[in-house]
């Protein structure tokens, strides 16, 4: 029976990686997610009762409002700060018109709930209940106000799996607010993210915002991603790196929206100097 | 097994599945979730054999992978070798031995990650082993060995409701 099952087990991973199998998970998964959402319901209502219990201690309490306050006023400075650069840039180009917003949505957005996650340990994945149905596609970006979220990885009828930048898996340029800085955020294993192949040029400070850099087209320009908690710089080394602790609290997250379409960098005009070193490795 | 067991297994297997993807990775302890399909199919494997154990593991295996995003068939591979292996053991010692699914807690979480893991290279491409062994693994063995006797004893008690009664001459 072992041979059998296992047999049975490889050809199924060879026929996935294929894609052969997506008709089959997709009806599965369509069939199970009411019964997900619900259950995430419940889950969300006892996890408000768990919450309370933890949330007992007065200390803690007054820790998490803080926390959200900072969390307010690091947007807010993100937005001050990003209007100086891009008053900058316009002083610079004096006939310039403005066509690189930080983002845009142009097609609009979806609002999903998150009804489920990886249930391994070494996998970070959210799956949420929006899908074709509702206009998501594979390579759309998650986010919410806080910042990027991740990744649309795959997608069904009405679900779809959010492949989340704290995932190993993921890679996403990004450049640093205030030296320009770029560089390829990747998630880690304990859910913080390193931002990695930063020039040895550039000056990189602990609490510099790193925002998503746009190039690659396949996310919007400017979306927070996290703060830098820490500079490794060597001379023998080609690149520096930066430890990232994500905006985003991941295991809190409830709802989400996904970017339905926004207007690309224009990598031509980002060449003639508006991200002065938009050299993606 | 009788119809009507074979298919509250089933829906038991699916709430499993669902439980560790919606209420577990609130429950996070030491940075990780219990892996409370892992253990139960290990202790199923201990209760009935590896007969019954494949069956759960492939069941199991199947649910889980269908609500991750990762390479489907990792997990029921991994599951399927670790509960042969809890299986080969005789159910009579594992039903009055304390120690022994704790032991099976500790050597099967480690050979069902490293199994998981292989996959996800294979397939994927990036895994990050050494972090993954310190930062997953290692909390993984307290946190699931912690757990074990809680879902053995529960399986147990199942285990009993649903054997059907020996003849004895």
């Amino acid at each position: 029976m072992l041979i059998l099952l296992v047999f049975v087990t490889l050809i199924g991973i060879v026929l996935n990686e294929a894609g052969y199998l997506e008709p089959i998970e997709g009806l599965t998964l369509r069939l199970i997610s009411p019964l997900q959402a619900r259950l995430a319901t419940i889950v969300e209502t006892s996890g408000g009762l768990f919450r309370a219990v933890r949330d007992l201690r007065d200390l803690r309490q007054r820790n998490a409002e803080l926390e959200e306050q900072y969390a307010q006023l690091l947007i807010e400075n993100v937005a001050l700060k990003e209007a100086v650069q891009e008053n900058i840039k316009l002083r610079a180009l004096l006939n310039f018109r403005e066509q690189h917003p930080g983002f845009q949505f142009v097609g609009g957005e979806v609002k999903a709930r998150v009804i489920g996650r990886d249930p391994s340990n070494f996998l970070r994945y959210l799956i949420i209940d929006a899908g074709k149905a509702q206009g998501v596609e594979e390579g759309m970006s998650v986010v919410v106000p806080r910042g990027l979220v991740g990744r649309i990885q795959s997608v069904g009828s009405n679900w779809a799996k959010v492949l989340l930048i704290t995932d190993p898996r993921s890679s996403v340029s990004v450049l640093s607010q205030t030296s320009r800085a770029t560089g390829q955020v990747q998630g880690l294993v304990d859910g913080d993210l390193v931002m990695k192949y930063i020039s040895q040029e550039k000056v990189i400070n602990e609490g510099d915002i790193v925002l998503t850099s746009g190039l690659g087209g396949n996310l919007p320009k400017g979306l927070v991603v996290g703060q830098i908690t820490a500079v490794e710089q060597q001379d023998s080394d080609l690149f520096q790196q930066a430890t990232v602790r994500p905006t985003v609290d991941f295991d809190r997250l409830e709802k989400v929206l996904v970017i339905a379409a926004f207007e690309p960098v224009d990598v031509a005009d980002e060449d003639q100097g508006i991200v002065p070193d938009a050299d993606e490795p | 097994m009788s119809g009507a067991s074979r298919y509250l297994f089933v829906a038991l297997l699916l709430i499993v599945a669902l439980l560790q993807a919606t209420f577990l990775p609130q429950l996070k302890i030491l940075g990780v979730k219990p892996e409370l399909m892992l253990l139960s199919v290990l202790s199923w494997s201990l209760l009935r054999g590896a007969e019954e154990g494949l069956v759960w593991a492939f069941l199991g295996g199947l649910m889980l992978d269908l609500f991750s995003g990762g390479p489907l068939g990792a997990s029921t591979l991994a599951l399927l070798a670790v509960s042969f292996i809890s299986g080969l053991i005789e159910p009579a010692v594992a039903h009055t031995s304390f120690l022994l699914p704790l032991v099976v807690a500790l050597g099967g979480t480690l050979l069902y990650q490293g199994l998981f893991l292989s996959v996800v290279q294979l397939t994927r491409g990036t895994v990050l082993w050494g972090n993954s062994l310190f930062q997953v693994t290692l909390p993984s063995l307290a946190v699931n060995t912690l757990f074990m006797p809680v879902v053995f004893q529960a399986l147990a008690w199942l285990d009993r409701k649903t054997s059907r009664p020996e003849i004895r001459w």
